[in-house]
């Protein structure tokens, strides 16, 4: 079934297109999801709340866009809701750095995935964005640009803006753990 | 190339981007600068993380797991729709009912009162009843059928 059949059936409460949906659907979201909190628990938690809102608003689907780019927007706003409910500001990388300074333990993948994330997540929304999108889902600049309504060169600036950013946030993290 | 430049070139060393000149001088910083090169070494690091983190693994049940929450939360979009409609339509007869059941009442009262008094005539002995229950109230006739005789 393709996207226009899937949403029609799923309108008139097709329980099997609705699965579909969820089936074509998930792995896309879990993994914008994790891209923004770095966590597959809560990507996961993200994941279901995310089909609920499509599920719920699919009438209010006017196909404007294509169905991922507004799947991708509910996904981006439920995350970044997520981020703020988890309050993960960026004077939290300090904390992280801190208990790297007391644990003097070889940095394991865990510690580092929360140190990226909590420096992708101190960066500007909008380029938070960008990056994530661009890094954790390989959109193009124009897929990008078509999700967060701006021209393509604005994409391509906040991206190269993000990446210099996070280099930044990440060699004051460095820097300071190596004090 | 000195460490703050090289720094900034770090990423897209890494993923490829910088041209050949760009790539040769950061290569000749990193061998010569133990900092920066810890710190490449760190950014590889997350860079590998990024990519590992890109296709997660999906619960296999998860879809089955969002359906049955849906079922148990919500209604699809039609069945609310018709579940809105179908609580609309209980209301809507309802209220027929209530103001059929009034004008009912009150139509069946007017034509009992007007189909006495027009037969009335014709049947006397009916007429001496209700003539007697106008007289004498229903609780009255019980209250005196309760009392002993004297």
């Amino acid at each position: 079934m393709n996207d226009h059949d899937l949403i029609k059936a799923v309108k008139k409460g097709d329980e099997k297109a609705f699965h579909e949906l969820v089936e074509n659907y998930q792995q896309m979201i879990i993994g914008t999801a994790l891209g923004f909190v770095g966590n597959l628990d809560d990507a996961h938690d993200i994941t279901q709340d995310v089909f609920i809102e499509i599920y719920r608003s699919i009438n209010s689907f006017r196909a404007d866009s294509s169905l991922s780019t507004w799947i991708y927007r509910i996904t981006i706003t439920r995350s970044l809701n997520h981020i703020r409910r988890e309050k993960r500001h960026k004077d939290q990388i300090v904390v992280e750095t801190d208990i790297r300074e007391e644990t003097s333990d070889p940095l394991e993948d865990a510690d580092r995935k929360k140190i990226l994330h909590l420096a992708i997540s101190s960066l500007p929304k909008n380029q938070q964005i960008a990056f994530t999108l661009h890094n954790y889902e390989d959109l193009s600049y124009k897929q990008i640009a078509q999700i967060m309504q701006r021209s393509i060169s604005s994409v391509e600036s906040l991206i190269f803006r993000a990446r210099k950013n996070l280099q930044k946030k990440l060699w004051e993290w460095y820097k300071n753990s190596r004090v | 190339m000195n460490c703050s430049k090289t720094r900034l070139k770090l990423l897209d060393f890494i993923d490829g981007n910088l041209d050949q000149k760009n790539t040769a001088n950061v290569e000749k910083h990193l061998s010569g600068c133990d900092v920066c090169r810890g710190f490449f070494t760190e950014l590889q690091q997350f860079n590998i993380l990024m990519h590992t983190e890109k296709k997660p693994n999906v619960n296999p049940f998860l879809s089955n797991r969002i359906v049955e929450t849906m079922v148990l939360q919500s209604d699809t979009p039609s069945q609310l729709h018709r579940r809105h409609f179908s609580k609309l339509t209980a209301a809507a007869a309802i209220a027929v009912l209530v103001v059929a059941g009034i004008f009912g009442g009150l139509e069946i009262g007017n034509r009992i009162t007007s189909g006495l008094s027009s037969s009335q005539a014709d049947h006397p002995e009916i007429s001496s009843l209700v003539n007697e229950l106008n007289h004498e109230p229903l609780e009255q006739m019980l209250f005196n059928l309760n009392t002993p005789a004297q």
